[in-house]
């Protein structure tokens, strides 16, 4: 799973969304370092609905414009669950690495 | 509509129709929210990181990969297929010509008898540009074997390291024939581009990852050994026998690729379609890969030719334009007929 496709998971696991509200939501979850463009954001969300992951939740029509709420669906919540556990398991090794690392320094 | 919304709007046109009418006014909506509101009097135009995500949103939904629509989903493999065919091409090519190299500087048994007078003296920069002119095809079957094992920025990468051997040898070749320096650079330009443009556009984000057993990455090695042999064959002949000039047009660069394709088209023409018919990938990718063989050959055409032997190759020239040309639209009819149908976006999403 790519970085963005599981911070656009993650930003919908507490609420629908529709899409410059996912481009703000991934923007805070990433500390400001991902910017999703529009057409990075819409490839993203193609695949994940290809894959089941998100779907379509409400249209809504706001100052006039169309506005396209997704949400995450069951099979979204499982993926990102096993993404979220790899990617924890991962940081723990790397953590136990440099606590060990960090040890050995000192004595 | 403002100025801004009007030339997003504009960028929108990048993509597919279908695609389009599914998502423009979303797209609109969310880029507009996101840029504020500036009035028509700065002449706002949407930023070109913008403009880039759409252009390569445009690739990837019309060159689709795992799960698209079945049509983009035809393209996008039959695009892989065009790069992975054109990589092979330039790796067999790229050994062709090593396997010459080792043999003339008698790496591999002894040298050509007229190994000192065809050489540059030892040490010095020709002889330097003569070695690395030896290596300069082999970034093309590194390209290959990393495409095929599954890792196309890699080959990516390896391919922009081709391109540029593949033009410094071009420049040898004009250096050596100068009233030909358009037609050398145009003949294997036409050649470089396009497997290089369907690496780049095919191998997207969403394209799936394939990775091919080693024995198909030694592919291109065993296929240029054996070109390397037949070519040596030819070469005991007499270039004057009068078979010399039916055979040769089929043994140049172009006339290899034309060769393959020749036969790679009654093969796709005429085997056995399982299921409920052929499947259009194969038959698109050939006929893409026709237009710069059939180029390239129309570049050698030489209407001029004088004494005998020059003119009958001139006839098999154009036969071979004219056999490139009916399988090229053969191809394309085979394609086009089983291409499958377009779809909404709303229709592979119920």
């Amino acid at each position: 799973m790519t970085e963005p496709a599981f911070l656009v998971l993650t930003a919908l696991v507490d609420q629908s969304r529709h899409g410059y509200g996912i481009v703000q939501e991934v923007e805070k979850l990433s500390g400001g370092r991902v910017a999703l463009k529009i057409g990075t954001l819409y490839g993203v969300l193609d695949r994940l609905a290809a894959e089941e992951l998100v779907s379509l939740d409400r249209e809504e029509v706001w100052q006039g414009r169309l506005r396209r709420y997704y949400r995450l669906t069951e099979a979204g919540a499982l993926a990102l669950d096993a993404e979220a556990a790899r990617l924890a398991e991962n940081a723990e090794h790397a953590r136990e690495r440099l606590r060990a690392r960090h040890a050995g320094g000192l004595a | 509509m403002s100025l801004l919304e009007d030339r997003y709007r504009y960028v929108l046109r990048l993509l597919p129709a279908p695609y389009r009418a599914e998502r423009e006014e979303e797209m609109v909506s969310a880029f507009l929210e996101g840029a504020g509101d500036p009035s028509d009097a700065q002449s706002p135009r949407p930023r070109w990181s913008e403009v880039a995500s759409v252009a390569a949103l445009s690739v990837r939904v019309r060159l689709g990969g795992a799960g698209a629509a079945p049509r983009p989903s035809a393209w996008g493999r039959a695009v892989r297929l065009v790069a992975v065919l054109g990589l092979f091409y330039h790796a067999m090519m790229g050994c062709v010509w090593f396997a010459g190299f080792v043999e003339t500087y008698g790496l591999f048994g002894a040298p050509f008898p007229d190994y000192q007078t065809r050489l540059a003296p030892a040490g010095s920069p020709e002889r330097l540009w003569d070695i690395a002119l030896g290596f300069a095809g082999l970034p093309w079957l590194a390209a290959f074997v990393a495409l095929v094992r599954g890792r196309p920025r890699a080959a990516k990468i390896l391919v922009s390291f081709a391109l540029v051997a593949h033009f410094g040898f071009a420049l040898e070749l004009v250096r050596a024939v100068p009233e030909e320096a358009l037609l050398i650079t145009l003949q294997r330009g036409v050649l470089a581009a396009l497997p290089a443009l369907a690496l780049a556009a095919g191998f997207h984000r969403d394209a799936p990852r394939t990775r091919h057993p080693l024995w198909v990455a030694a592919l291109p090695a065993g296929a240029g050994a054996l070109v390397h042999v037949i070519l040596g064959l030819l070469a005991t002949r007499s270039p004057q026998t009068p078979a010399w000039s039916w055979i040769w047009p089929w043994f140049d660069e172009t006339g290899l690729a034309c060769l393959a394709l020749l036969l790679a088209t009654a093969w796709a023409v005429t085997r056995p379609r399982p299921g409920d018919g052929p499947a259009p990938v194969l038959p698109l990718a050939l006929a893409v890969l026709v237009v710069p063989v059939a180029l390239g050959r129309l570049l050698r055409l030489n209407l001029r030719a004088a004494d005998p032997m020059s003119q009958v190759m001139t006839a098999v020239n154009v036969g071979q334009l004219v056999a490139l040309l009916l399988c090229g639209v053969s191809l394309a009819v085979l394609g086009a007929r089983t291409l499958p149908a377009r779809t909404t976006l709303a229709s592979r999403q119920d």
